[in-house]
């Protein structure tokens, strides 16, 4: 524990506390990154919880306006029914109802879908095409349909009311005349000739068909390879359950012609954008306001269909108008996650070596498109953690009758470790290496770094092995055996599970950062990123204050009002910390050089001759000082308040990796599954706040252990039926069955950012998936079990248990 | 899902026919129907107030009579909206055979819902499906041989709708 940089729950620690050397940084920027090397790091607790436990939160239920009104609205109770008419009568003569409007009207008033752009677009995403290179048919969502529903829960009419419940009564009261039509709601059956189509524009469902990597270097490297070992999976569909169901508040106001919203979201920037272009209005014409968002995890970065209609609403009746989704409209339309099947196969030569690796990967994306985040960032990293020096891969995205697909925590990642890393099992099981010695030979190792993989990822850095081998120490992997034996005592079944992974983190490039010396002693700063729970409150004005060197409490961060913040990608994809960490750098280099000229104006001196330190200017070789509030106090009058504003595009993804184990403890008597250890090494390049990190690894954890165990959107197949439409049929994470987490944190600084920042929200969710499964799966070996599909209920279990008897039975007798 | 019924009433099959072909028993006899109007020739509209695990709905719908084969089967069917609760539609095919002067009164039903009744009540509605066209078919065997106590279902263990919560 000698270096400050070094944060570890457990007291040990893989850091590597080597500085990047990018070229040509000004004296500034230099001094800043000394002053945030120096400092930052420290575990200080979050400035936003005091705020948050006492109700004291800002959500976007917590709004409301004179003259409000609400909204509730009419949604499909079938998973494929063409809209013949609606007829709103008897709803518009219900008490209290304003208005109930249709795809019809909207159409009327010329409002345009919602311009999703679900194709990655920065230069480092794998790019995805229609088959044969064509653009995209993505299905245009408007804020109602005026076709067809395609998902059971898709609004097709909204009644507005006086009251919450006139609306939600009068919304019973409007009669649409559905002509219900075949469906497909299953991922694999869609694609298949025959499916019943869910846009007429693409008749075999298949919206993206591409291929990338070497095809024939493959198929020569297969076609040489001792062992060809292949396998399936499908990963599952589950949904974000925020504690905070999603809220919009909207308000049109006829003097000033501009429209208000409260709405929160995973970035208000880019609401605000795509709902004026829903309006076709001015962005400039529209407010977004998002403060407090109780959990998003990608689910709250798409916009959603009734923030558009409140602000629509808000104008046609005049009044404000509120909706705020029930628990079962969360269950059923909050953009859901995952839903891949994916097919590979991996070529290897006698000795273990990976040859080369193959890839089939289908993506649900449900009714429209909306994203193809996962399938994009997944098809980038199918390789791992591994050096396979060929490989190609098939990536297709298919419409389905069911609730469209977003990127969820770690979007496409869990999916793709989740099948090399049971790929690479089932290849040491069936060919009989060491699981670990698998893989430790096969690693990408540092010497490689920057590597490129088979499918074109350039991974920036990081040290595979030495994450492994300090994930096995952590775990007390060695110790095993005795633990197995005293379970086994029990009537119990110990298993392990490891996992390596490595994720890309790219996220929407721009980002602006604003500093302001402010009059009253404290420092603003304006930044757009989203939080929803992460704590940029306190890590932002850590790094803030830890480069401009005032105490931390005096740093105020400003999120969320898209008046005040003009220019954001809000908080996804691992993007906030390197985004704003990198901008806010640069903005505070940019303040003290501002700083400097002043200072040296004020001395009478030269620009050269002024140094800053602990939160003084001061003349060099003197002992003439002045720190930066009295600086920006006394030349406020001649020029202006001490402020900047630094703009920065940052496109190199970085890629955060690391190990994790766990080690399951089941009941064969009733297959239940009990989490009893789980231990992470997580490289996730510069820390600065180990708190809040190792907050975010827990809450991933927790997140992909959910997955691994009980979450599943269940949906009916024949009849189209969503199944899962509360906590009674939706299993969470909770803290009674979790267990108390090990986790480390190894920094392995990027190359790729001036601060060596890489991510640390995601990390904990993307191996998760994998380690679960391969322990549950080392737990049955005994029994020959092999296989077994997510969630790993108590039923899944018991059914593995006693199929695999039944077949071992049978092939005795 | 099929559900399977069998009951022997102690009355002609004539006599069960014509029951099970009148409006007035029909409204009786149906749990929880509100009203039913209609003809037999151009089917009735029905009001039915149903509730299922945590879900209570009124049911407005079509109950039609088809494949009538008197005084020997048909089916009845029915499709009801409950508002914001979601759709319910079933049938049952159900078949008299006369036995020694008595009656035995055989179904197969089928139901299916949607919306609000399938995200919260799947794993109830089985049971409750069963429930309801037990009560029904007992009703009718009640009415059909009023003075006999010895109305009573026969066993039908027939496909029970075991634990399906478990399957899932």
């Amino acid at each position: 524990m000698g270096s400050p940089l070094h944060k570890s729950t457990s007291g040990h620690g893989t850091a590597v506390l080597e500085k990047p050397e990018p070229a040509g940084l000004s004296p500034e920027m230099e001094l800043v990154r000394d002053a945030l090397f120096r400092h930052v790091g420290k575990p200080l607790p979050r400035k936003e919880d005091g705020r948050l436990i006492t109700g004291k939160g800002r959500f976007s239920d917590d709004f409301s306006l004179p003259g409000q009104t609400f909204a509730a609205m009419v949604r499909s109770p079938y998973p494929h029914a063409r809209i013949l008419g609606i007829d709103t009568s008897e709803a518009l003569a219900s008490p209290g109802v304003l208005a109930v409007l249709t795809g019809a009207d909207l159409l009327a008033d010329g409002l345009e879908p919602i311009p999703h752009n679900p194709v990655p677009s920065t230069k480092f995403d794998v790019k995805l095409t229609a088959a044969g290179g064509g653009i995209p048919f993505t299905g245009p969502h408007y804020l109602l349909p005026v076709d067809k529903a395609r998902h059971v829960g898709e609004a097709v009419a909204v009644v507005i009311a006086e009251t919450a419940a006139q609306a939600a009564d009068a919304a019973e009261k409007v009669f649409v005349d559905y002509e219900e039509l075949p469906h497909v709601t299953e991922t694999a059956k869609a694609a298949l000739p025959g499916a019943p189509a869910v846009w007429d524009e693409v008749p075999n469902n298949v919206f993206i068909d591409s291929s990338f990597g070497d095809e024939a270097g493959t198929a020569a490297a297969f076609a040489a390879a001792d062992h060809v070992v292949t396998a399936e999976f499908h990963i599952g569909r589950v949904t974000a359950v925020p504690i905070e169901p999603r809220s919009s508040l909207g308000h049109f106001d006829d003097e000033t012609g501009r429209y208000t919203l409260y709405a929160g979201s995973g970035g208000a920037v880019r609401q605000k954008g795509e709902l004026a272009k829903v309006l076709g209005i001015e962005p400039k014409n529209l407010r977004v306001l998002s403060y407090d968002v109780g959990g998003n995890f990608g689910a709250r970065n798409r916009v959603y269909v009734e923030f558009g209609l409140v602000l629509w609403a808000s104008k046609k009746i005049g009044r404000p108008v509120k909706y705020t989704a029930t628990r079962s409209e969360a269950f059923l339309t909050d953009y859901q996650g995952r839903d891949l099947i994916t097919k590979v196969e991996l070529a290897l030569d006698r000795e273990g070596k990976f040859l080369a690796m193959r890839a089939d990967n289908l993506s649900n994306v449900g009714g429209r498109c909306v994203s193809l985040s996962p399938l994009s960032k997944g098809s980038g990293l199918i390789t791992g953690s591994y050096h396979i020096p060929v490989a190609t891969l098939r990536a297709r995205a298919v419409f389905t009758n069911t609730m469209c697909t977003q990127a969820y925590r770690s979007s496409g990642r869990p999916e793709v470790t989740y099948a090399i890393e049971r790929l690479v099992e089932k290849a040491a099981r069936e060919l009989g290496f060491d699981k670990l010695e698998l893989r430790r030979k096969n690693l990408v190792s540092p010497d490689m770094m920057p590597y490129t993989n088979a499918v074109g990822s350039i991974y920036d850095s990081g040290e595979y092995e030495k994450n492994m081998d300090r994930a096995l120490e952590l775990a007390d992997w060695g110790g095993f055996e005795v633990r197995r034996e005293e379970a086994a005592g029990r009537g119990k079944l110990l298993g392990r599970g490891f996992a390596n992974y490595v994720e890309s983190s790219i996220g929407s490039p721009k980002e602006r950062a604003e500093i302001e010396i402010k009059q009253d002693g404290t420092v603003e700063v304006v930044i757009g990123t989203q939080p929803s729970g992460q704590g940029h409150e306190t890590s932002f004005a850590q790094v803030v204050a830890d480069m401009i060197q005032v105490p931390v409490e005096k740093v105020w961060i400003i999120l969320g009002d898209t008046d005040i913040v003009s220019v954001g990608g809000g908080s996804h994809s691992g993007r906030s910390m390197r985004h704003a960490g990198t901008v806010m750098a640069m903005a505070s280099a940019d303040l003290l050089k501002e700083g400097r000229r002043r200072a040296a104006e004020h001395f009478g001196a030269d620009f050269d001759a002024i140094d800053f330190e602990s939160g003084h200017f001061k003349l060099r070789g003197t002992n003439q000082t002045i720190d930066i509030f009295t600086l920006g106090d006394l030349t406020r009058e001649k020029d202006g308040p001490l402020r900047v504003a630094r703009d920065n595009e940052m496109h190199t993804p970085v890629f955060p990796n690391g190990a994790a184990i766990c080690e399951v403890e089941v009941d064969p008597e009733t297959g239940h599954v009990l989490i009893t250890s789980y231990a992470t090494v997580d490289d996730v390049g510069r820390c600065i706040n180990p708190l809040i990190v190792h907050g975010q690894t827990h809450g991933g954890i927790a997140q992909g252990v959910g997955q691994a165990m009980w979450e599943l959107c269940a949906v009916d197949a024949s009849s189209g039926q969503p199944l899962a439409g509360s906590f009674m049929d939706y299993g969470m994470p909770r803290s009674d069955n979790m267990p108390s987490f090990k986790c480390e944190i190894a920094e392995v600084i990027s190359p790729t950012n001036p601060l060596g920042i890489k991510a640390g929200g995601e990390g904990g969710t993307t191996p998760a998936l994998a380690t679960v499964v391969n322990a549950v799966l080392d737990s049955l070996k005994d029994y020959g079990v092999t296989d077994i599909d997510m969630p790993v209920t108590p039923h899944a279990v018991w059914r593995a248990i006693h199929q695999s008897k039944g077949e071992r039975d049978a092939r005795a007798s | 899902m099929d559900l399977k019924g069998e009951y022997r009433i102690a009355a002609p099959r004539e006599h069960v026919w014509a029951l099970i072909n009148d409006p007035q028993a029909l409204r009786e006899c149906i749990p929880g129907c509100n009203s039913l109007e209609g003809s037999l020739e151009d089917g009735f509209t029905a009001r039915v107030t149903t509730k299922i695990g945590p879900v209570k709905a009124t049911f407005e719908g079509e109950v039609t009579l088809s494949n009538v084969i008197a005084p020997e089967s048909y089916t009845i069917s029915g499709a009801g909206k409950g508002g914001i609760a979601g759709f319910a539609k079933g049938g049952a095919d159900v078949n008299l055979a006369d036995v020694d002067g008595e009656t035995i009164l055989t179904y197969v039903a089928k139901a299916q819902v949607g919306g609000k009744l399938a995200q919260l009540g799947s794993r109830l509605i089985d049971s409750t499906a069963k429930k309801l066209a037990d009560e029904f078919f007992a009703s009718l065997a009640a009415r059909a041989a009023p003075a006999d106590p010895a109305v009573a279902a026969i066993e039908t263990p027939a496909e029970r709708p075991k634990a399906r919560w478990f399957s899932r």
